[in-house]
């Protein structure tokens, strides 16, 4: 759990220096949703302790306090980040309002923004998968069970219902490759 | 000052159009409203992000204004879910949705605009747009780029704009496609239930 929120305070802070702690620390302070993105790795956490022989001797008590917080912050932010979702290092939520992430396999060093929606609301065998190094952008819906390579490029409003290449740029509703090869690394 | 009395002023009309304007129903109004106070906010830091570009005494003056900024800020964001831009240049006049979740980036903001729940204004790799006067934005719209806006340009609902417009043109799907020209776009902006889509095709019939 605490190397992936190190990382995650890393991608608020990209060119930080300072010690880790301090890190955390500002970006509690600055990104909304770096807040929600805690209290979710707190759940995933208490998820995994729970099927160990005794480890709801340390869930029972813990178990109330993450589902307070993840109501608040479901509430005020507007940030879904539900347990069905399995998100890797290193990933940062620009802005707040509107996101809904579940059932789906993200990859580490992701990017998302306000408004987006990810992920069917039903459990399935087969979950959207999204790779390493993806920019979603703001608004974006990928409601359809699809794999989306790495360092793929979601523009800004765009509907996905199909698989994308890596390295490519997604724009338009129904989506568009509009470009292959896109570096998205300069704003990642 | 005025600014505010102006967005005031055009707030009571677009909501009680029929009602005569009085102190009480305006302090009412900016008291109910999470967006007046979103705009009010907005403006007071904006006046204090002009005094930190200053030098000297000025700057010690914003600073000591964030004291007081800061906490309020918090609680109007998360009560509108919104985020205005400390640098946009706004007049007065303009209305934000009370349904709030609007991200506001934009580097200049005309009078009479009006703007509706979800939108999206500036990308900050993309470049972030110019808004002209007497603009109608609706909801779930994403503006990016570093494009302008022509006054009373009018977006419908959804659409996704990333290039420049002339002035009264109107604006829909993604990516953004040309529906009128010569648009009036008065009636939309200054009630505040009326139908877009719907009122178009009426129009159109006409």
């Amino acid at each position: 759990m605490f190397e992936n929120i190190r990382a995650d305070a890393m991608r608020v802070h990209r060119s930080s220096k300072s010690h880790y702690l301090v890190n955390i620390l500002r970006s509690l302070w600055m990104n909304q949703g770096f807040r929600a993105l805690l209290i979710y790795r707190f759940g995933y956490w208490l998820s995994n302790v729970r099927k160990h022989r005794f480890g709801w001797v340390i869930v029972a008590p813990l178990y109330p306090i993450y589902w307070v917080l993840s109501v608040l912050v479901r509430n005020a932010y507007g940030i879904n980040l539900d347990q069905s979702a399995n998100i890797a290092a290193g990933f940062y939520i620009n802005h707040f309002g509107g996101i809904e992430v579940r059932n789906c396999c993200i990859g580490p060093h992701c990017n998302i923004q306000q408004q987006v929606k990810l992920g069917v609301s039903e459990t399935t065998d087969n979950r959207l998968v999204i790779g390493e190094g993806v920019y979603i952008g703001g608004h974006a819906q990928i409601r359809a069970n699809v794999t989306i390579g790495d360092g793929a490029t979601i523009g800004a409003g765009a509907v996905v219902t199909e698989d994308i290449p890596p390295k490519c740029l997604v724009l338009g509703n129904p989506s568009r490759i509009t470009q292959r090869d896109y570096d998205n690394r300069s704003f990642l | 000052m005025s600014q505010v009395a102006e967005d005031i002023n055009f707030a009571h009309q677009r909501r009680w159009s029929n009602r005569p304007m009085s102190l009480a129903s305006r302090l009412w109004l900016l008291l109910s409203s999470p967006s007046l106070q979103l705009i009010l906010l907005s403006r007071i830091i904006h006046w204090s992000y002009l005094k930190r570009q200053q030098g000297g005494l000025h700057k010690w003056l914003g600073r000591l204004t964030l004291i007081p900024i800061a906490p309020l800020k918090v609680v109007i964001e998360i009560n509108t879910k919104s985020f205005i831009c400390n640098d946009c240049e706004m007049e007065g006049g303009v209305c934000f949705s009370d349904q709030g979740n609007i991200i506001f980036g934009a580097l200049k903001n005309g009078a009479g605009t009006v703007i509706g729940p979800r939108v999206t204004v500036g990308i900050a790799h993309q470049g972030r747009p110019v808004i002209g006067r007497n603009v109608w934005i609706g909801s779930d719209c994403v503006i990016y780029g570093p494009i302008s806006i022509g006054d009373g340009a009018t977006l419908l609902p959804g659409t996704v704009l990333t290039k420049s417009i002339p002035a009264g043109i109107v604006m829909q799907g993604n990516p953004a496609r040309m529906v009128l020209r010569n648009f009036d776009n008065s009636k939309l902006r200054e009630h505040q239930d009326v139908d877009a889509i719907q009122y178009l095709k009426t129009m159109g019939e006409v």
